[in-house]
C-alpha cells in the first residue's frame, strides 16, 4: 500500500468570527502521492492559499486532520509542526521575504 | 599632612621628580604633589605658602601621589608636621610599623592590639578594605556610585532591548519566514542573540576606546581614573549578560509569530 504525501480528510476551515465569519473550506478530502504533479485551480477567493496553509502545517484545520507522510498534524504542538514542514515540505511562497 | 622621621626609613615621598628627600630637612620645608600646584598656589620648588599661618616652602615635588578627596597631601619632616598641625610629641594620628625580616605579622599585630587596646591595628589589607568600606558605605559617595551604576545598567538594557525589539519588528516577514520553512525556536533564539552579542561587542568597544582616552586625559590630573584588565573583564561580561537579557523582548515577540503571515502578502 503506498503511503499518501499528503492526506487530507474531511477538512474544514472557518476564518473570522461573529458576523464577518466566513467558511473558507468545506469537507475536503484530498490524497496526493509522490511522484505525481498536482495542480491547485480556483477562482480568487476559493480558499487556495487557505488549503495550502493548512496542507503546508502553517495553519490548523477548524475541523478534519492531516497527515504529512503518514504523521497526523491534529494536535501536534508548534515545534513539532516546524519539524515536520524542515522535513518534509518545501514551499515556494508567493513574496520570499529574504533578509536584506 | 604627612610627618615622617627622615632617619627611620619611615614612609617618605616617592616618585620624586623634582629634589630629594633629604632637602626636608631644612626648616618649613615641604614637599607637595605636581598635580595639586594651582590648589595649593605654589609653581615649583622654592615656592612659598602658608600652613595654618606658618610659612611653608616647596622643597621637593612629587608625581602621582594624590588624594582620594580634594584636599591634597603635604609630605614634611616630622617635627615640621607637628609644628604645622599643632600635635605635641606625646600624640599621633597613625604609625606604620615595619617589620622585621621573617616577623609574623599576625603575632605582631595581636601584640599590639593587646598593648593598645583603644588603638586600631591593622595590615595593608585590613587598612586598605576598611578605607574602601568607608567610600563605599559610610558616605554618600559609595551610594552615588552603585546609584549611577545600577542606572546606567537599567538605561543601557533598555536601549539594547528597544532597539532589538524594533529591528526583529522591522523584520516580521522575514522571521515568520524562518518559522514557515520549519526553523526550530532554538535557531531563532540563536540569530536574535547573536545579534545581541554583536550589540555588546560593537558597543563595548566603542566604550572601551572612550574609556581609554578618559585615562589618558586624566592619567595627570588630581583624580586620576584607573581601569583595570580585570575590570574590563568584568565589564564585558556584564555587558553580554545586559545584551542577552535585552533579547527577551525580542524573542517574546518572535516566538509569537504566525508562519502563515507569510501568506498574507
Amino acid at each position: 500500500m503506498i503511503i499518501p504525501v499528503i492526506e487530507a480528510r474531511n477538512v474544514s476551515k472557518v476564518l473570522g468570527a461573529g458576523a464577518g465569519q466566513v467558511r473558507a473550506l468545506k469537507n475536503i478530502d484530498l490524497s496526493i502521492t509522490g511522484g505525481k504533479l498536482t495542480v491547485l485551480m480556483g477562482p480568487s477567493g476559493s480558499g487556495k492559499t487557505t488549503l495550502l496553509s493548512i496542507l503546508g502545517c502553517m495553519l490548523a484545520p477548524t475541523e478534519g486532520s492531516v497527515f504529512i507522510c503518514g504523521h497526523a498534524t491534529q494536535g501536534a504542538r508548534p515545534e513539532q509542526l516546524a519539524t515536520i514542514r524542515r522535513q518534509h515540505i518545501g514551499f515556494v511562497f508567493q513574496s520570499f521575504h529574504l533578509f536584506r | 599632612m604627612i610627618g615622617s622621621d627622615l632617619d627611620a626609613q619611615a614612609l617618605v615621598p616617592w616618585n620624586l621628580v623634582d629634589s630629594n628627600v633629604d632637602a626636608l630637612r631644612a626648616n618649613n620645608a615641604v614637599a607637595v604633589d605636581r598635580s595639586y600646584f594651582g590648589d595649593l598656589g605654589v609653581t615649583g620648588v622654592g615656592s612659598t605658602a602658608q600652613i595654618r599661618g606658618q610659612p611653608a616652602t616647596v622643597a621637593a615635588v612629587t608625581e602621582g601621589i594624590r588624594s582620594f578627596t580634594t584636599t591634597p597631601y603635604v609630605f614634611a619632616d616630622l617635627a615640621h608636621a607637628r609644628a604645622y598641625i599643632g600635635l605635641p610629641p606625646t600624640k599621633f594620628n597613625h604609625f606604620i610599623v615595619r617589620l622585621r625580616p621573617g616577623a609574623e605579622i599576625s603575632s605582631v599585630q595581636h601584640d599590639m592590639q593587646a598593648a593598645a587596646p583603644d588603638a586600631d591595628v591593622l595590615t595593608p589589607a585590613q587598612f586598605r578594605e576598611r578605607s574602601r568600606s568607608f567610600w563605599l558605605f559610610g558616605t554618600g559617595a559609595g551610594a552615588a556610585l552603585f546609584a549611577g551604576a545600577l542606572l546606567g545598567v537599567i538605561v543601557g538594557t533598555v536601549i539594547v532591548a528597544q532597539t532589538l525589539y524594533s529591528s526583529t519588528k522591522d523584520h516580521l516577514y522575514e522571521f515568520a519566514t524562518l518559522r514557515a520553512i520549519g526553523c526550530s525556536n532554538r535557531y531563532i533564539y540563536r540569530v536574535i542573540i547573536w545579534q545581541a552579542l554583536l550589540n555588546a561587542v560593537i558597543g563595548f568597544a566603542l566604550a572601551t576606546a572612550i574609556g581609554y582616552v578618559v585615562v589618558a586625559v586624566t592619567a595627570k590630573s588630581a583624580l586620576s581614573i584607573v581601569i583595570t584588565p580585570a575590570l574590563i573583564g568584568g565589564l564585558f561580561a556584564l555587558t553580554i549578560v545586559m545584551c542577552v537579557g535585552s533579547a527577551v523582548t525580542a524573542i517574546i515577540r518572535v516566538v509569537r509569530i504566525d508562519p502563515v503571515m507569510v501568506m498574507s502578502r
